[in-house]
């Protein structure tokens, strides 16, 4: 077993780790077709990476460690590392600058059949795992949030405040801060008129993937 | 003075089309143009508005005056008047 920085006990039951891995944009491969030596630096040319494999083999015990990082401003949030030997792989470990998080919100009203999930900071999405991933359908289509394996959110908290307040008066306003990497982008073409006044807005609309625990609960209304 | 009205679901305030029905999308961020109805004053935008919200009261209707300034939400949550019903004793 081996132990680095950045890629923690990489032999170990790479099977739970490699469960743990999203790709949430296409892969994009690029293969260094140089010897690196020790000490020694290759600019690959890269303007951004969110998510980096790093192969590697090794022979003999050789100690091995890898670093992440950039003097260029280049953010890496995770790094797998997987090895020749043996065919293991590595722990899904964060590596680098913290990444980019964006602050989301969700208004469930009182009425809404989510509301006892919600009040215990949970959100499911209403198609679950077999449902559309389609950012449009979600956003505009007939019944398109009810098949869908996504959840809207919105970055404006004032549009959360007004599904939150709609219809009964009361609700809660679920919050969480997720890194803008897991975001999923919304057509977001609908406007919303704020019931607590100030008229319209952008509803501001982001999408997440999955079912959301552990989300900060505020209550709001009479 | 000329106001405008925006119709909207009165269950999310999703801005709708003057049908009532049609989810009002736009496509761009800057130069929105909004479904907006057309009135002479600001009695016309509330009598208009009174009449779209008692017709359906699962919309609801904002009001903006000349400068697209954002007045007031008229809405159809109103408390129906009670039906009226004959007595029991009528039926004997």
């Amino acid at each position: 077993m081996q132990k680095d920085a950045n890629c923690k006990y990489s032999w170990l039951r790479p099977w739970k780790n490699i469960r743990r891995l999203k790709a949430p944009r296409p892969d994009v491969s690029i293969n260094v077709n140089a010897k690196i030596g020790q000490d020694k630096t290759v600019d690959i040319g890269l303007k951004k990476i969110e998510d980096l494999g790093v192969g590697f083999t090794v022979s003999g015990d050789a100690g091995i460690q890898i670093f992440t990082g950039s003097s260029a401003g280049i953010n890496i949030t995770k790094v797998l590392c997987f090895g020749g030997n043996a065919g293991a792989v590595g722990e899904v470990a964060k590596a680098g600058e913290a990444a980019e998080m964006v602050s989301i919100y969700r208004g469930v009203n009182s009425t809404s059949p989510a509301f006892a999930a919600a009040e215990n900071g949970v959100v499911k999405s209403r198609g679950g795992i077999l449902g559309h991933s389609d950012a449009l359908t979600h956003n505009t289509g007939a019944n398109g949030t009810a098949n869908s394996k996504m959840t809207s959110w919105t970055t404006n908290p004032e549009v959360a405040k007004n599904f939150a307040l709609r219809t009964s008066g009361n609700g809660v306003v679920l919050s969480q801060q997720v890194p803008a990497s897991s975001l999923i982008t919304s057509p977001n073409l609908k406007t919303v008129n704020l019931i607590q006044g100030g008229g319209r807005v952008s509803e501001s609309e982001v999408l997440l993937r999955g079912t959301q625990r552990n989300l900060n609960v505020q209550r709001i209304g009479q | 003075m000329k106001h405008y009205l925006l119709v909207g679901q009165y269950s999310t305030g999703i801005i709708l089309h003057p049908d009532g029905k049609t989810i009002f999308q736009h496509k761009e961020e800057n130069n929105i143009k909004y479904p907006y109805i057309t009135v002479s004053s600001f009695e016309e935008a509330e009598k208009e508005a009174l009449k779209i919200v008692i017709n359906d009261p699962n919309l609801e209707v904002s009001v903006y005056d000349g400068n697209e300034e954002f007045i007031k939400t008229v809405h159809g949550n109103y408390i129906a008047p009670p039906v009226k019903k004959d007595s029991w004793w009528k039926f004997w």
